[in-house]
């Protein structure tokens, strides 16, 4: 590899448009020990960034710690730990909620009415609240397939039922909405709730 | 946690007088009184919050994501109160206010599913084909969850959703730890 | 996913989980908390986990989300005017010369460069990963990486010019 080459290379290399196979070339040659100086400062760079991929997570206890961690996190109950989570953030979100209150000026309470009408939003990074949602909804459909599995639950709600073989085919039976409807009517008198 | 839960009463504080006018949704209202207080936390989604997730990772080709992706956006709100029973707060019966709070009347119930110490049940609101709310109760000695999700609810895509997902728990973990 | 599976293909990417913690919290313990923090959430969906198309893409993504929370939290995440990001914190070629070896200089250096730039430079030339990937890690689009990466190493490497020449003058 002549340093022509290089120079080309280094040159495309800086635009972020050399391949990976491109930057193992220039990888291989700055590991060179006889190197022109001006190189120096590319050479730098190149090993420097080869040491900290091989940095690693020294910690001869990480997977112990690891397995205790999960096996806390677990026993603290399958779901509903899941919503303790929340905490920091909630917490978070008061801070943010509380720094709003204190800030704005008496006069200008009325603000603060329209506020109560509309509850603030926990996140304010779509993404975290895009994770948050999928994660419910994760909850809930875990929940509702544990409920369709479960035949002695089923039992309970066949009582409610007209025809108890909707509800074993209840995934696809929520599409019919003739058979909600009825469902519906049926419960709402049964439900003493 | 402690820090937390100073947080949140002074929040409670600041807020709650504030806080006291009337809702006309009853998922509302339990925020108004609750969220905020001790031993409850909150969590709340708003539609304009699920508008944006149509904008995430436009590039992804992914079919499934592309699914959730437009279900989510078909939702007008997801809010979460959680009650946790703690020395601070005893004397709370969440469940009673939720329900006298909630026409139940109104709702259908979809199900009830019973894992070990803990009960959940589920109600739908009803609107022709449509579901505009599902309300999910969940409860066992220490926590009372209750969740509503409102917005165009597709029962059939949320049960596949978490079809493929199994938490195996506990046991494979021992399992983990035997094999080392 | 089974339990073995997961250990076999999951619990080693720990160490590039780590890599990119540090990366973002620049704080080695906090990185090494973060990172079990991951692998326990990992874990709770690991049967969901075969639908992601690159499960790698999804533990640093899922990586780079809690330390973004966590650095949220704890006061530590600078906001970052997008039309100042390229005038942060501009490094002296004296600053350099206090950092005795080279990795703890370019350290330094990467530490000084904007959040995104940063990510995708530690992304692209420290991990290795291909554009594609990189995307999916972020979230980002591939025109947006590419002239972010392009100014992230233009960067390095005239902090490094300049730091070399001030070696030699010294010397």
């Amino acid at each position: 590899m002549t340093c022509n080459e290089i120079d080309k290379l280094l040159k495309s290399y800086l635009e972020g448009e050399t391949s990976l196979a491109e930057e193992k070339i220039l990888r291989d040659f700055f590991s060179r020990g006889d190197l022109p100086d001006k190189y120096k400062p590319y050479a730098d760079m190149f090993r420097g960034f080869g040491a900290m991929a091989s940095v690693q997570l020294e910690d001869r206890h990480f997977e112990k710690k690891w397995s205790k961690k999960v096996k806390l996190h677990t026993r603290h109950g399958r779901s509903l730990s899941f919503f303790s989570q929340w905490y920091t953030i909630t917490g978070v979100a008061a801070t943010l909620l509380l720094a709003v209150v204190l800030f704005v000026p008496v006069k200008k309470l009325p603000v603060i009415n329209l506020f109560s009408h509309k509850i603030e939003d926990t996140f304010d990074d779509p993404r975290q609240a895009y994770a948050e949602t999928v994660r419910a909804l994760l909850i809930i459909s875990d929940k509702i397939n544990a409920g369709t599995n479960q035949m002695k639950d089923l039992e309970k709600l066949d009582e409610g039922l007209e025809d108890a073989g909707k509800m074993l085919t209840f995934n696809k039976g929520l599409k019919d909405a003739n058979k909600l409807s009825k469902f519906s009517e049926n419960q709402v008198d049964h439900n003493n709730l | 946690m402690k820090t937390q839960v100073f947080k949140t009463l002074l929040l409670a504080m600041c807020c709650t007088p504030l806080l006291l006018s009337a809702q006309n949704n009853p998922m509302d209202k339990l925020f108004q009184k609750y969220a905020g207080k001790d031993c409850f936390t909150s969590v709340s989604i708003s539609r304009d919050m699920f508008q944006l997730f149509a904008g995430i990772n436009t590039d992804e080709a992914d079919k499934d994501f592309k699914e959730l992706q437009e279900m989510i956006t078909q939702l007008d709100g997801l809010k979460i109160l959680t009650y946790s029973q703690s020395d601070s707060c005893k004397g709370i019966d969440f469940y009673k206010e939720l329900t006298a709070v909630y026409p139940m009347q109104k709702y259908t119930e979809l199900m009830v599913v019973q894992e070990k110490d803990e009960l959940v049940n589920f109600y739908i609101l009803k609107e022709g084909t449509r579901i505009p709310e599902l309300l999910m109760i969940a409860r066992d000695p220490g926590e009372t969850v209750v969740l509503s999700l409102t917005g165009n609810i597709d029962l059939n895509y949320i049960s596949k959703l978490g079809k493929s997902m199994k938490i195996d728990g506990l046991d494979n973990l021992e399992k983990i730890e035997e094999e080392k | 996913m089974t339990p073995q599976q997961f250990k076999e293909n999951i619990l080693p990417l720990k160490d590039k989980m780590y890599r990119f913690a540090c990366r973002i919290v620049e704080d080695t313990e906090e990185a090494q908390d973060l990172v079990q923090e991951v692998l326990v959430r990992l874990w709770d969906r690991k049967g969901d986990i075969v639908q992601y198309k690159s499960i790698e893409a999804y533990a640093l993504t899922m990586t780079r989300n809690l330390c973004i929370d966590w650095l949220r939290t704890s006061g530590r995440l600078l906001k970052e005017d997008p039309a100042e990001m390229d005038l942060v914190d501009p490094v002296t070629p004296y600053d350099l010369t206090e950092f005795r070896d080279t990795v703890s200089r370019i350290n330094n250096l990467i530490g000084h460069l904007p959040e995104q730039q940063r990510e995708i430079l530690h992304l692209r030339d420290i991990e290795g990963y291909d554009f594609d990937e990189i995307a999916s890690i972020l979230g980002l689009n591939l025109n947006v990486i590419r002239v972010n990466l392009s100014r992230a190493r233009k960067k390095i490497k005239e902090q490094l010019v300049k730091a070399h020449q001030y070696d030699l003058q010294r010397n």
